[in-house]
């Protein structure tokens, strides 16, 4: 499985520093916005596949971080893995309480992005057997993978952002990539 | 088990369609607003609890007095007021 590296000694110590600077004054939490914003918003967008619903929760979520910021011990976890945590909280509660289908909207470019770095031999026809089999799943394991693979986070980060532990979060994710394995296995030999 | 579905997505949202929705100084005046009505609303909060606090002492003091006096009719009439006197020997 290809290793999503963790955020330099450097760029920990920077992120510390807006963190900080943003709990003295809420007015400095802009830089800590402006890195994020993107990041946030695709996440939420993947997860909700609505543009306007996807605005709405990714404000949402910062509005919360801004609320919460004086709250927040630096631990070494880098604070997007703090705003994804955010998220998908939010998220969650939005499907809770409109009692609709959890949503996972993948893009085509990511998926074979995703597959040219597995660098295994692909055809263009297992797209549509991919997205089919990503449905059998259950949610906390495709939730496991899309942090994963999409998001590229790393164990420890999924771990922070889904309150599991780092064990079980790469329990769920070997767990995903076993079963997807046999239902293509069972695929071929029916083929 | 939760529900959920796949969607295929054909692209990736474009950058500068994100930026249509960044707006910082909207959720600056967001956060204000929450903020305000968070105070105000731990104010009120402030303001019943004393309120009860201050109900309770009451009735408590109230109570405390009223058995007092009930237990002791006798000293009170001997050494009390003329017309507390008069009250407690009608009663």
């Amino acid at each position: 499985m290809k290793q999503y590296p963790s955020m330099s000694q450097q760029e920990l110590t920077d992120e510390e520093r807006l963190i900080r600077l943003a709990q003295v004054d809420p007015k400095n939490f802009n830089e800590i916005y402006d890195r994020h914003f993107d990041q946030i918003f695709n996440f939420v967008y993947r997860r909700t596949d609505d543009e306007d619903l996807a605005a709405d929760l990714t404000s949402q979520t910062f509005l919360k971080a801004l609320q919460n910021i004086r709250r927040f011990e630096w631990k070494g976890i880098p604070v997007s893995a703090w705003l994804y945590r955010i998220a998908s909280n939010e998220i969650n509660k939005y499907f809770r309480a409109t009692n609709k289908n959890i949503i996972f909207s993948l893009e085509e470019p990511l998926i074979h992005k995703i597959i040219e770095d597995s660098q295994e031999d692909w055809a263009e026809d297992k797209v549509p057997l991919l997205i089919d089999y990503l449905s059998r799943l259950t949610t906390d394991e495709i939730t496991v993978l899309e942090l994963r693979f999409f998001e590229e986070k790393n164990f420890k980060d999924i771990a922070f952002i889904l309150e599991i532990s780092e064990s079980g979060a790469k329990m769920r994710a070997y767990r995903a990539i076993d079963k997807l394995k046999e239902y293509f296995n069972i695929n071929t030999k029916k083929s | 088990m939760t529900r959920h579905d796949i969607r295929f997505r054909r692209q990736t949202m474009s950058s500068g369609r994100i930026q249509k929705h960044k707006n910082y100084q909207a959720l600056l005046q967001r956060h204000k607003r929450t903020s305000r009505m968070r105070l105000m609303l731990y104010f009120i909060i402030a303001i019943l609890m004393i309120a009860l606090a201050y109900g309770l002492i009451y009735y408590i003091s109230a109570t405390y007095v009223d058995k007092k006096t009930s237990r002791e009719p006798a000293t009170t009439s001997a050494i009390g007021h003329p017309i507390e006197n008069l009250l407690f020997t009608k009663l």
